[in-house]
Parts: C-alpha cells; sequence; structure tokens
C-alpha cells in the first residue's frame, strides 16, 4: 500500500514536472500562471485568464492544449455569437436512402479542452450556454442531453481594457470558474528571451507528454490528500471573512463587499491546496497551501459594493488583508 | 491497525506530550511571574495607602496568604482541565516549520476511520516527531515580567525598610501643605498665636454676652477647634467648618437694628417740638438710648414741678400722639410712654412718674440689647475675616482645591453679603464692598448684613482694590441692554443709502453670472470620447440660415 501511494506521488510529481518543462519551452516566465491553470486542471475546474493583449493569454492556452493529448477547441466569442454556434445544433441532411433527417452537429464545446476567447465579448445569453457545460460536464439542445468527454477543461480569456460593447460575466458564472488569474508584463529578462524565442527562423514546438488517462489518474491523487480540519477551518475561516454581514468580516469586507465568496471558493482552497501539496512533496495540506490558493480562488467571487466601486478597490487588496489579518487555528 | 502504524501513533503522541509538557512549564512560569508582580504591586500599593490614610489594612501575612490561595486555585483548575495535543501540535508545526504535519497527523490519530494516505501522513509525521527535540523545540524561556517582579520586589523591600512617614490623612497632609501646625516651623507658629489672639478677642467680646447661652457656646466651640488645630489634631477644612459653624451661632436671633432703628428714629421725630422733650427727642434720633433713658428720668423727677396746664398737657398730647410701632422691643417702649400720657391726662402725676420710670428702664434694657447685638455681629465679621484669612493663607497649597473649598463654605454660609473671590492666574485675591481699615468698626449699627473686611492677621492677607463707584456704573450702563436710537428724520435718506451699499450691484450680477457659465461649460461632464458626437449632435440640429449654414 505504501509503495502503491509513493509510485502515485511520484507519478505525479514527475508528470507534472514534464508539462511545465514543455510548457516552459514556449511561454517564457508566467510560472505562477502555468501552474495555477494546472492546478485547476487537476482540480477539475476551469480558469479564468486576465490580461491586456499580446501577453500571451491564447498562446498559453494552446500550448497547454499541445502538451496534453488531448482535443482542443477554440472559440472566439463575438457579439453575434449564438448559443448554438457553441453547444451546437440540429441540421438537416441526406441520408443514404435520400430520405431528409436531422441529426445532431456537436459544437466546439464538445472538445477536452476548450479556448473561450474574449468571452465577455459574447451575449449573456450565449455565454450561458457555458455554464451546465462547465458545472454538469454536458449540454442539451433540444430533448437531448449529451455527455461530454472527460477531462473537460474551459479556459477563457478577457480583456480588462476595452470595455465598450462588452457583457461582463454575471456573478453565476464567474462563479463556475475555479482561478482568475492575471496575466501581466513579464520582466525585461523574460522580455529578451521571448523575443530570441520568437524572432528567429525555428520557433519552438512541444510535444504531447500527458494523456487523459494520467490526467484523470493526476486528478484522483490530488483528491486523496488528507487535510486536517484545523486546516479546512482556516479555508472556511478566509472565505466568511469576505462575507460583508458574517460576524468576523474583515473591515475590509464590511465597507466594501456587497457579497462574499460562495462555498465553490472553499472548495478551490481546499482542493487547490492539495494539489499545491502534492507539489511541494508533501502528502498533507497545510494553512500555506490555502493561503497559496486565496488570491486566484476568491478574487473573482468578491462583488464589490457602490462605495468599492466608486473607489476603484481592487478585491485582491480585501484578500490580501483577510490573508494578513486571520490567524491560523492553534489546534 | 497495523503494528507500524501503532507505534508511529505511539511516536507521534509521546513527542507532543513531551512538547505539551514544556508548554506548560513555560506558561506556568510566565503565569507566577505575573502573579508575583500583581503581588508585589498589592503589597507596596497597601503600604502606599497605609502611610496616607489612617484606614485600618490587612496585615502582609494575610495578604500573602490570600494571594495563595488564590494562586493554587487557578493552578488547581488549570490542571485540572482537559486539554488536548492539539496545541503541541500546533506549537511544535510552527517552531519547527513543518507546515501543519504533525496537527494533520494529531487530527487524523484521532477522528475518522483511517485510510491508507493518512495512514502514510501518520507515518511521515512520525518520522518528523521523531527527528524533534522538544526541548529545542520549547526551550525553557526567562518570562518577560521577571524584570518587573524584581522591581516590584525591590521597592517593596525599600518600603519595608525606609518606611514612608505616617501623614495621618490626605486631609491631613493637605492641612500640613496649607501651613502647617507642626512645632518646628515658625510660620506655623505664628499662624496658631494669631489664631489665639483673635480667640482671645472674641472670649472678651463674648464677656459682654454671657447671659445669651448661645454666645457662650459659639465661643467654646470655637476655642475647641482652636485647641484642636493648635494640637494638630484638626485639619484646615475642619477648622473652617467649626469657625463657620461658631458664625452661624453667633447670628442667630439678631434684632432687627435697621427697622429698630428707624422706629427710634421716628419717635424722636414724634417728641419734638415741645421744649420739655426736645433734647430727649434728639437723644432718640442720634441712637443715644442710654441718654434718653437719663433724660426720661430726669423728666420724671421733673414732673412735680411742671405747670399742669400747659407743660403737662402739652406733653400729655404728645406722648399720646405717638405712633404705633411693629418692633416687639418698641412697643413696650410706647405702652410705657402711653401709660405715663394717661396718667397725665388724669393728673396722676405719681403714675406717669412710674411709667416714666419704666420707659427709662425699657429704654436702658433696649439700648443694652443693641450694644450686645453691636458686639455679636462684631464678632461674627472677625470670624468671617479669620476665614478668609486661613483661607488665603492655604493658597500656596492648591488653588483649586482652596477653591472648590471656600465655594462650599461660601454655599453654606447663611445670610449676609458674601465676599466675592477673583481667581486670576496662581493667585486668588479677595473683594469686599468696604475698605481695608474695617467698616464694622466705623460702622457701630453695623447689622448682621454688614461684614467687616479689615485685616485680622496683619500683613499676611492680601485684600482685593474695593469696588468703585464708576466700576459699578460701567456695569450698570452695560446691562441696561437699551436699543440704539431710531435714525432721526433728516438722517432717513442717507441710512437707507448705506443699506444699499451691501446690495450686489447690477454690474456684477452680469460679471457673476458669466463666470457660472464658464464653469458649467468646463465641467467634465461629458465623457471625452463622446464629446465629437455631442457635438455633431447639436451642429445637426442648430437652425440654419438661408444658405443653409
Amino acid at each position: 500500500m505504501v509503495t502503491d501511494i509513493e509510485n502515485q506521488l511520484e507519478i505525479f510529481r514527475e508528470q507534472f514536472k514534464r508539462v511545465q518543462d514543455e510548457i516552459g519551452k514556449v511561454i517564457v516566465g508566467n510560472d505562477e500562471i502555468i501552474k495555477g491553470v494546472l492546478i485547476s486542471l487537476l482540480s477539475r475546474g476551469h480558469v479564468l485568464l486576465e490580461g491586456i493583449p499580446g501577453l500571451g493569454k491564447t498562446k498559453l492556452v494552446q500550448t497547454i492544449s499541445d502538451v496534453l493529448h488531448l482535443s482542443f477547441s477554440r472559440i472566439q466569442f463575438t457579439p453575434d455569437l449564438m448559443p448554438g454556434d457553441i453547444v451546437g445544433t440540429y441540421v438537416v441532411h441526406e441520408s443514404e436512402t435520400g430520405e431528409k433527417v436531422l441529426s445532431f452537429q456537436p459544437g466546439p464545446i464538445f472538445a477536452n479542452i476548450v479556448l473561450a476567447d474574449e468571452v465577455n465579448r459574447a451575449t449573456p445569453k450565449t455565454q450561458s450556454a457555458l455554464l451546465e457545460a462547465m458545472q454538469e460536464k454536458s449540454v442539451t439542445v433540444g430533448k437531448v442531453t449529451h455527455r461530454l468527454d472527460l477531462p473537460f477543461f474551459v479556459l477563457a480569456t478577457q480583456n480588462p481594457l476595452e470595455m465598450e460593447g462588452t457583457y461582463p460575466l454575471p456573478e453565476a458564472q464567474l462563479d463556475r470558474f475555479f482561478f482568475k488569474l492575471k496575466i501581466t508584463y513579464p520582466a525585461v529578462e523574460e522580455m529578451h528571451e521571448i523575443l530570441d524565442r520568437t524572432t528567429q527562423v525555428d520557433e519552438p514546438s512541444v510535444e504531447r507528454v500527458l494523456g487523459r488517462d494520467e490526467i484523470l489518474g493526476m486528478r484522483e491523487t490530488a483528491r486523496s490528500i488528507p487535510i486536517a480540519r484545523s486546516v479546512q477551518e482556516y479555508a472556511i475561516q478566509l472565505t466568511m471573512a469576505t462575507h460583508p454581514d458574517f460576524e468576523s468580516a474583515h473591515p475590509l469586507a464590511s465597507r466594501y463587499v456587497r457579497f462574499g465568496a460562495s462555498p465553490r471558493a472553499t472548495q478551490a482552497l481546499v482542493i487547490g491546496g492539495k494539489v499545491n501539496a502534492l507539489l511541494d512533496d508533501r502528502v498533507h495540506v497545510s494553512c500555506e497551501d490555502i493561503r497559496s490558493m486565496a488570491l486566484p480562488a476568491l478574487r473573482h467571487r468578491v462583488l464589490l459594493n457602490f462605495e468599492g466601486e466608486a473607489e476603484r478597490v481592487d478585491p485582491d487588496t480585501i484578500i490580501e488583508g483577510i490573508i494578513k489579518d486571520t490567524p491560523e487555528p492553534v489546534e | 491497525m497495523s503494528d507500524t502504524n501503532s507505534s508511529d501513533r505511539a511516536t507521534i503522541l509521546g513527542t507532543l506530550r513531551r512538547v505539551d509538557r514544556r508548554v506548560r512549564l513555560n506558561e506556568g512560569l510566565k503565569g507566577l511571574t505575573v502573579a508575583i508582580c500583581v503581588l508585589f504591586a498589592l503589597m507596596l500599593f497597601l503600604q502606599v495607602l497605609g502611610a496616607l490614610f489612617p484606614i485600618p489594612l490587612p496585615s502582609i501575612g494575610v495578604v500573602c496568604g490570600l494571594w495563595g490561595l488564590l494562586v493554587a486555585g487557578y493552578w488547581l483548575w488549570r490542571s485540572t482541565r482537559s486539554r488536548t495535543l492539539g496545541r503541541a501540535a500546533g506549537i511544535s508545526d510552527r517552531r519547527a516549520n513543518l507546515k501543519d504535519e504533525l496537527k494533520t497527523a494529531y487530527w487524523f490519530i484521532g477522528h475518522g476511520e483511517p485510510t491508507p494516505w493518512t495512514e502514510y501522513q501518520a507515518g511521515l509525521a512520525a518520522g518528523t516527531a521523531a527527528r524533534l527535540d522538544p526541548v529545542q523545540l520549547v526551550p525553557m524561556a526567562v518570562p518577560r515580567g521577571s524584570a518587573t517582579a524584581v522591581v516590584l520586589a525591590a521597592l517593596f523591600a525599600l518600603s519595608l525598610w525606609a518606611p514612608l512617614p505616617d501623614a495621618g490623612s490626605i486631609l491631613g497632609a493637605t492641612a500640613a501643605g496649607f501651613g502647617g501646625f507642626g512645632d518646628d516651623d515658625p510660620e506655623q507658629v505664628s499662624v496658631i498665636e494669631e489664631l489665639m489672639a483673635q480667640a482671645v478677642a472674641l472670649d472678651e467680646s463674648g464677656e459682654l454676652l454671657e447671659e445669651r447661652a448661645i454666645s457662650k457656646e459659639a465661643r467654646e466651640r470655637l476655642e475647641e477647634a482652636l485647641r484642636r488645630l493648635q494640637e494638630n489634631e484638626l485639619s484646615l477644612e475642619e477648622m473652617l467648618r467649626e469657625m463657620e459653624e461658631a458664625r452661624n451661632l453667633l447670628e442667630e436671633g439678631n434684632l432687627d437694628m435697621s427697622t429698630l432703628q428707624e422706629g427710634l428714629e421716628d419717635l424722636g421725630k414724634d417728641l419734638e417740638g415741645s421744649d420739655t422733650l426736645d433734647e430727649l427727642a434728639k437723644a432718640l434720633q442720634n441712637q443715644e438710648l442710654e441718654e434718653a433713658a437719663e433724660l426720661l428720668r430726669e423728666l420724671a423727677e421733673k414732673l412735680a414741678e411742671m405747670d399742669a396746664t400747659d407743660q403737662l398737657g402739652d406733653l400729655a398730647e404728645r406722648m399720646d400722639q405717638l405712633a404705633p410701632s411693629d418692633q416687639q422691643e418698641l412697643q413696650d417702649l410706647l405702652a410705657a410712654l402711653q401709660e405715663a400720657s394717661e396718667a397725665l391726662g388724669e393728673q396722676n402725676a405719681e403714675g406717669a412718674e412710674q411709667a416714666l420710670q419704666d420707659a427709662a428702664d425699657l429704654m436702658e434694657a433696649l439700648a443694652d440689647r443693641m450694644k450686645a447685638q453691636d458686639l455679636m455681629n462684631q464678632a461674627s465679621q472677625q470670624l468671617q475675616s479669620l476665614e478668609q484669612a486661613m483661607a488665603q493663607q492655604a493658597m500656596s497649597m492648591d488653588p483649586e482645591q482652596l477653591a472648590e473649598l471656600l465655594s462650599q463654605l461660601q454655599q453654606e454660609g447663611e445670610g449676609g453679603e458674601q465676599v466675592g473671590m477673583s481667581m486670576a492666574s496662581d493667585e486668588v485675591q479677595w473683594q469686599s464692598g468696604g475698605d481695608e481699615e474695617g467698616d464694622a468698626s466705623e460702622d457701630p449699627q453695623g447689622g448682621p448684613s454688614g461684614h467687616a473686611t479689615g485685616d485680622p492677621l496683619g500683613g499676611d492677607v492680601k485684600l482685593g482694590d474695593p469696588t468703585r463707584l464708576e466700576v459699578q456704573l460701567e456695569v450698570e450702563i452695560l446691562d441696561t441692554g437699551e436699543e440704539p436710537e431710531p435714525p432721526r428724520p433728516e438722517n432717513i435718506f442717507e441710512e437707507e443709502s448705506r443699506q444699499e451699499d451691501s446690495a450686489l450691484g447690477y454690474g456684477e450680477v452680469r460679471q457673476r453670472s458669466t463666470f457660472a457659465e464658464e464653469d458649467v461649460m468646463s465641467a467634465e461632464r461629458i465623457p471625452w470620447r463622446y464629446r465629437n458626437l455631442v457635438k455633431l449632435y447639436f451642429l445637426a440640429i442648430r437652425p440654419r440660415d438661408d444658405n443653409g449654414y
């Protein structure tokens, strides 16, 4: 038994490192983003990537899909995109016997990795087409529910600028994203590396190093990590501190937050913490793991009130304040 | 459960127990230090309290005993309180940077069904726990409060070795600060001597009033207070209260001197116009009652020699016309004179003589009472001056405390014109209606409404300037609150034009309006990216001329 567990752990770490290294061949820097995306993938979650144009969001997702031996589809969200364009629709075609029949034509959502590029440019109606798929891993067209192939992993990107004519994602949809990751400008050294790699004749390429079964196995391993009640209590305290009406609400939350994070946020903290513990060569979750997951797991689940919007308060500031002021359980 | 897992559990729990013992030992030391600090602070406080206040305090043994009982009770409570090793696991994780490894293992040892993963984690944690050294992990620490405990202990020992002076009480200490009444201070002795001199003066004035128990009681009370003050048994506040009580006693049952004097003056006026009674009338008007009594006796003796028709008739008529009085003291006198008048009317010379003799006796008695009252007033005034002097002597100790004390005394004092007090910075000055020479000595008829403001203690007392008439007039002018006079008819137009100046001119209205328009246009209310659109819109809807522009 011990040997089995040790083997699983070894495989997990080795496979994760291979994926990370392979992605690193194309993507320069952004180690935390890559790690966050992979943690989401292994936690059965979806990721919302936010960053200004040109920082490599789409490139990152494409590289991940290249590294993983999984089906990949890309949906460019535009205002005229319809739900049927995502989930698929019934089309009339002529059978071999010459008979006209309706058959389901699956949309791009039927893939293991779906890149929803600039997701906030589509209408809420179209955005909501993703809701069922992301949460239930299935889509219903007409009266038929179609199961999606696992692993199903949605990577959505959005641009924080050029907000005109966009449709900000509703809270219900935001909550379905496991993590929200913010891509920032690369450092100068990283810029040199990007230029070196992308302005030569041969551009770097990646190999597929991880298949579907390996990913599902890694997911099982991650979920097996034990977590003590006190650490779980810490995750709950962090989440509840974002609720302005909760008795232990953080002062910043009381002032600037309209609605705090949902239980999904606590789930993200704990599951993400488990993957993080595995990556840190541990088989138990610590409060440090929970803290490291707090920003990506909570930032999009904290809904600012009018005062917070007016003062342009960054939810990260509130979460950092909560992390700083929430003590770890003694026992 | 396998043996390996049991040994892992034992290893983890053993380490945690050792850690827990050391943590509790450190906590015990810390608690003991705090308890020792509290003990020494309490004993030091009691030591100081005992030195300042003459109140019964528990002995050191009792305090230590109570402290010991409390500490033992607390210790017992802590020992019997159920505790888990979770805290020790948390402390171990934190100090050894184990990232909640022992905490997780301890949780799964005590809770839930073991799974392969929890067993595996417990095995790893047992290895970590075996490597931990509880002595290094939780070293014995000298509590932070130990330095405070040592300092407090040293202070307490010092207070035992060099005990604080027994000042009796806070008030006693205050009285000593005021000027002191110890034998070794010449200034204090001089104060006592002056106070005793005042007591003798009061005593002398009281000899004339010995028939009045009230005066005697006041004097005895004051003498007793002075004796206690001299023996340092009385504080300043208590002495001032005693003096106030004595003064109140002296002012009890006073004659209404002013009404009495007016009545005597009226009586003198009624008797004017007669050769026989002129001198008597003048003596009454001058309030010279003893002389008036003597004149009445002479008149009684001369009755037999007078002309029965003219002089006695005139005398009878004048006495008959005497106006009645409300004053009890004068009613008896008037009744005697009325009786004499009636006897004269009946040609009863003997009866008239006897009645006049009675009137003379009554007048003498009234003279004695008025004189006694005058002396009582003087005594009361001297007492008040003495109070003021003592209070002013106490200025050097604490102005705020003294001001409070004096205000209390003034509120408690009865009747009479109160002495005004003005406080400027650190000095308190006393102001009165009279001059420094003392009004009472110059005003033999000073009633209870008057007070002497002389300087009973010589140069030590500094009195403020007397209120001058001009000052009083200024206040009255300020207090009149008269409305300003309306403008005269010839100035009405000038007044109107002055009011017109305060209004906004026509030119300024336009100027301000323009500024407001510019301000509105300058406001960034239209987002810059929509400005062009707005401009185009207004250009499109603008009225066009014939040329289409």
